[in-house]
């Protein structure tokens, strides 16, 4: 448990979409995960409701492989993570269990050249919007602090994908990515669920409803999220903000 | 000697440890019996997220003014050096000075609290989270209250870890995001309850947490219910007399 650690991840993120010139995108996160975690490759699948897992973003070709793999072959770590949703890790590929775990996708992966993958859910409660997929050549585990940034790069993946859902093609949205620790505190889940009562929405939407109108008003996400729960706040049923 | 109230808290405990048990329904039923066995006025576990914050998972009660107890030790307080130091550490007595967490020991007097505990939840080297709890009057435990409250600890370590013996750091990871994201979908359920039967917070925990007791349904699967389906969500807000 390390917050400076945690927002040193978010600020590495930023300074590569700001070099880059555009706002956070999907493959910031997958580029900037893959250099910090020193990953042969990293991916991004979403959670699609035909196929069940629909790559949408690859750090290079030997990521890209791996989510193939998945698609081919009905199987394998990033699948079970998504119907799980909860990290699947796996330290070796080559290993028995494993082997049995997914007979297919685990000698295939071997064979192209991958010996570990750690999958992370894209999560926040019933959100479930995919998962991120970390690959290594060498077998062995993440450590604490890997395991940790890797679970903050997966709420960057999040937050950039419900803000894709809830507006795609908004030219006002934040260059920057922040998502502080305090927003996993009840009231904003607890807002959250009131919101997407109050705008006949889904959760994932009236979740980015919040955010977005947290970051117009300037306010903290926990702020605002603690006048919808205390009825100080409302959100209208239609898409242009609070009544 | 164990009391016999004592003997059978841990009874349903291990009874709640079967296959295919929640590890939130545990940590509600824990922070719940905690209350009853060890003469406190409320109890609440956090667990140590690894993205960087102590995280509520289970309250005694969801009193708001307690919840935010709860949060302020995200910064400072009892808990957050209990998860720090792996072990208990108490203040007897919220009002003498100087106090070592003066933000906390005004907000928990404010509340009515006059004297508080914290237990770790530890796994052999590692703290998944601490067990708090809070009085309303000052003083320290007895040493059996302090064996059995940490008794209570453990028993929630192994309900998150599943199993006293994990070896792995990476299984750990996977049980406690578990935990985490079951708690999240209890929230989100709660909100969605109280904004459709315009009733607080709290009220629609109760309603869930009763619901599914008295179907012996797991409390995170009533709260997915409510987000999926509207049928729960009218026969929660009005029960069929009975």
């Amino acid at each position: 448990m390390d917050k400076q650690r945690s927002a040193a991840v978010w600020a590495a993120i930023n300074d590569h979409a700001r070099a880059d010139g555009g706002p956070v995108s999907i493959d910031t996160v997958c580029l900037v995960c893959a250099r910090t975690l020193r990953a042969q490759g990293v991916s991004v699948a979403l959670n699609d409701r035909l196929m069940g897992y629909e790559p949408v973003c690859a750090s290079g070709p030997g990521a890209y492989r791996l989510m193939d793999l998945h698609v081919t072959l009905g199987e394998g770590p990033g699948r079970d993570a998504l119907a799980d949703d909860r990290p699947v890790l796996v330290g070796d590929l080559t290993d028995d269990g494993t082997r049995r775990r997914w007979p297919m996708f685990a000698p295939a992966a071997v064979q192209a050249g991958v010996r570990a993958i750690f999958v992370f859910p894209l999560l926040l409660g019933v959100i479930s919007l995919g998962v991120l997929e970390i690959s290594r050549a060498q077998r062995g585990w993440l450590t604490p602090q890997e395991s940790a940034d890797a679970l903050v790069f997966a709420d960057a993946a999040l937050l950039v994908q419900v803000q894709r859902l809830a507006s795609p093609d908004d030219a006002g949205e934040p260059k920057e990515l922040r998502w502080g620790t305090v927003e996993r505190w009840s009231p904003v889940h607890q807002a959250t669920g009131m919101v997407a009562v109050q705008s006949g929405t889904d959760v994932s939407a009236a979740f980015a409803r919040l955010r977005a109108y947290a970051f117009a008003e300037e306010r903290s996400l926990l702020e605002v999220a603690r006048d919808v729960v205390a009825r100080r706040l409302r959100f209208a049923p239609d898409r242009n903000g609070p009544d | 000697m164990l009391d016999q109230r004592t003997a059978q808290t841990f009874v349903e405990l291990a009874d709640t440890l079967v296959i295919g048990f929640d590890v939130i329904d545990l940590l509600q039923t824990l922070a719940e019996r905690c209350v009853d066995l060890l003469d406190v006025d409320a109890a609440g576990i956090l667990l140590a997220d690894p993205r960087g914050s102590l995280t509520l998972v289970a309250a005694s009660t969801e009193q708001a003014r307690l919840l935010e107890l709860f949060q302020l030790q995200d910064e400072e307080g009892p808990c957050l050096d209990c998860y720090q130091s792996g072990r208990m550490v108490a203040c007897s007595d919220l009002t003498a000075q100087p106090q070592q967490w003066p933000r906390f020991a005004a907000a928990a007097h404010e509340a009515g609290f006059a004297s508080v505990q914290a237990f770790p939840l530890r796994l052999r080297d590692q703290v998944l989270g601490a067990m708090n709890m809070f009085s309303a009057t000052a003083g320290l435990p007895s040493p059996h209250s302090t064996s059995v409250a940490q008794a209570l600890a453990d028993v929630a370590t192994i309900g998150i870890t599943h199993e006293r013996t994990l070896r792995q750091h990476q299984l750990v990871t996977e049980q406690l995001q578990h935990a985490l994201n079951s708690r999240i979908v209890i929230e989100q359920a709660s909100g969605m309850l109280a904004e459709r039967g315009q009733i607080s917070i709290a009220e629609a925990f109760a309603l869930m947490r009763t619901h599914a007791r008295n179907h012996n349904r797991k409390l995170s699967v009533v709260a997915r219910q409510v987000i999926n389906q509207d049928g729960i969500v009218a026969e929660l807000l009005d029960p069929a007399p009975s």
